[in-house]
């Protein structure tokens, strides 16, 4: 009985300590990283909400393809808009129609931020891992 | 038996007390905490990622409030935050807050605009303000947005409306420059005279704010002369050139975007500054294009302890006409690109600066500073800083708010 009771304190305990520590972080990871590692040919299409998959994780030398579904011309390129700096050869230098789609192979690891540069509110991330 | 669960009950909640203090208590306030994971981030560019997607998670999870505080926070927390330019930076919160809480049944009104949205020359609303009229680039539409901003936050934010029909040039050149083809890249009139008509047609703004929507497409125009986007390239030889053989209309709204970008030619120097603008024969034009430059100059130097002194030194060697606009660029400069709802600091530590108060600029220089207060605080606000000048200059800072 008072193994028991024992036990379901420590359970309170933990069960308020994480409840506590949400509440004052809200912290709990939402965003979803969609693993694509090994994948070698990989599509990102940019629809009318966004980037889909917004977020992915990928394998170094992974050829990631940009489309569009949007009846507007789009430019995705690296961070940060709207210089495109942190990685500059992602980057297709111009503008695409929208039934065009243009490829870059991921040749560096590291976390890579882009956006639409014609759109700059529409953003993604590419994890490139070893 | 009852004694000891009770007493059990408390030292449970005893620790849970002590180990929650404990786990917080490593951080001062909230933003902090959550920027902290961000100071081991490298190189530099993966910190300000770090940062914008903390910002992003706090606007969704908690608020315009609470996303701008920890914006106010990377500010002075990270030295990179600032150095890529904290207009460019709070021009990205826009583009969050467009794509992720904005919608267009619920409208503006279901947003918040707290004073931090100010900052950085009101950067936010640039970037909010673009894409929403890039998406609707209807005169009619901004004429609404920009009353209903005024409407709103003109008393807080005396700036506003303003910088409303400035994001909204904004919003033409970009919603114009999609219609384009590639044949007319390049091409500054394809790009501006369009985009700018749209400007005229606003029923709700007076002469300057359709001059600020102007200013707007301009300066969109110019980012893409300095990145070589668009087939642009800036013309460092004659930076104005493409002002002078556009229509007259768009001449003085040219000058003054091509001007942002003197302070590299310049060398961020205000001399040489002086005498590239010293080339232009129109005294009016000549005058806005120095005193752009000189806030141009502001912007790159901001992170140079020394610079100040230098500047204004160099800008006391030249023509009274050249160091009065220099002086109140300047200050003007501090406001735009300074530490969120702090930004008077630093005004006002110009105006205790011995090339000023040797000088017999003191007057001139609080007047500058007491100018931009209405821009950026609440009426509250202003009069606690005006608390702050010396005596002799305080009834004049308050006598307009």
């Amino acid at each position: 009985m008072r193994a028991m009771y024992g036990i379901s304190a420590a359970l309170a305990v933990a069960l308020l300590l994480v409840l506590g520590i949400y509440a004052y972080t809200g912290s709990v990871p939402r965003q979803s990283v969609v693993d694509l590692r090994g994948e070698e040919h990989v599509s990102v299409v940019l629809k009318e909400d966004g980037f889909e998959p917004r977020d992915i994780r990928v394998t170094r030398g992974t050829r990631v393809t940009f489309s569009t579904t949007r009846q507007n011309k789009y430019w995705p390129a690296s961070n940060a808009h709207p210089a495109h700096d942190v990685y500059p050869e992602f980057d297709p230098l111009r503008s695409l129609e929208p039934g065009e789609s243009w490829s870059f192979a991921f040749d560096k690891t590291g976390v890579w931020s882009f956006h639409d540069h014609v759109r700059s509110y529409f953003t993604g991330t590419i994890y490139v891992d070893e | 038996m009852w004694m000891n669960k009770k007493l059990l009950t408390g030292g449970v909640g005893v620790a849970l007390v002590l180990v929650v203090i404990a786990a917080l208590s490593r951080y001062e306030d909230r933003s902090k905490m959550l920027l902290a994971a961000c100071h081991k981030e490298v190189p530099e560019s993966q910190q300000i990622e770090c940062i914008f997607r903390a910002i992003e998670r706090e606007l969704i999870d908690r608020g315009m409030s609470p996303a701008m505080a920890l914006f106010s926070r990377a500010y002075e927390d990270f030295p990179a935050f600032v150095g890529q330019g904290c207009h460019k930076q709070a021009h990205r919160v826009g583009d969050i807050v467009y794509a992720r809480l904005y919608t267009p049944d619920a409208g503006l009104d279901a947003l918040d605009f707290p004073q931090e949205t100010t900052a950085c020359g009101y950067g936010f609303f640039h970037g909010f303000l673009e894409h929403l009229i890039q998406d609707r680039p209807d005169s009619a539409f901004v004429d609404a947005v920009c009353s209903r901003l005024d409407e709103r936050l003109g008393e807080q934010m005396e700036a506003i409306r303003a910088i409303c029909f400035h994001g909204s040039g904004h919003g033409f050149a970009l919603a114009h420059a999609e219609t384009l083809p590639r044949s007319v890249w390049g091409s500054v009139r394809a790009f501006t005279v369009e985009a700018a008509a749209n400007c005229d047609k606003l029923t709700q703004a007076d002469n300057r704010s359709k001059e600020e929507c102007r200013e707007g497409v301009f300066n969109v125009l110019v980012e893409w002369m300095a990145l070589g986007q668009y087939g642009f390239t800036f013309d460092e030889e004659r930076p104005f050139r493409a002002c002078d053989e556009g229509p007259k209309s768009l001449q003085s709204a040219c000058y003054y975007e091509m001007a942002q970008k003197l302070d590299g030619l310049a060398d961020r120097d205000p001399i040489k500054l002086a005498d590239i603008v010293a080339k232009i024969n129109d005294e009016q034009l000549r005058s806005t294009a120095f005193q752009v430059g000189v806030a141009g100059i502001v912007q790159n130097t901001l992170q140079d302890e020394d610079a100040t002194e230098k500047i204004l030194t160099a800008c006391a060697t030249l023509d009274e006409e050249f160091f009065d606009a220099c002086l109140k660029s300047y200050i003007s400069g501090l406001y735009e690109h300074g530490a969120p709802q702090r930004e008077y600091i630093r005004a006002l530590d110009v105006c205790r600066l011995d090339v000023i108060v040797s000088g017999g600029h003191a007057s001139q220089c609080y007047s500058a500073v007491s100018e931009r207060l209405k821009r950026f605080y609440v009426p509250s606000e202003q009069k606690r800083i005006c608390e702050l000048f010396p005596e002799e200059f305080r009834e004049a800072c308050t006598r307009d708010i």
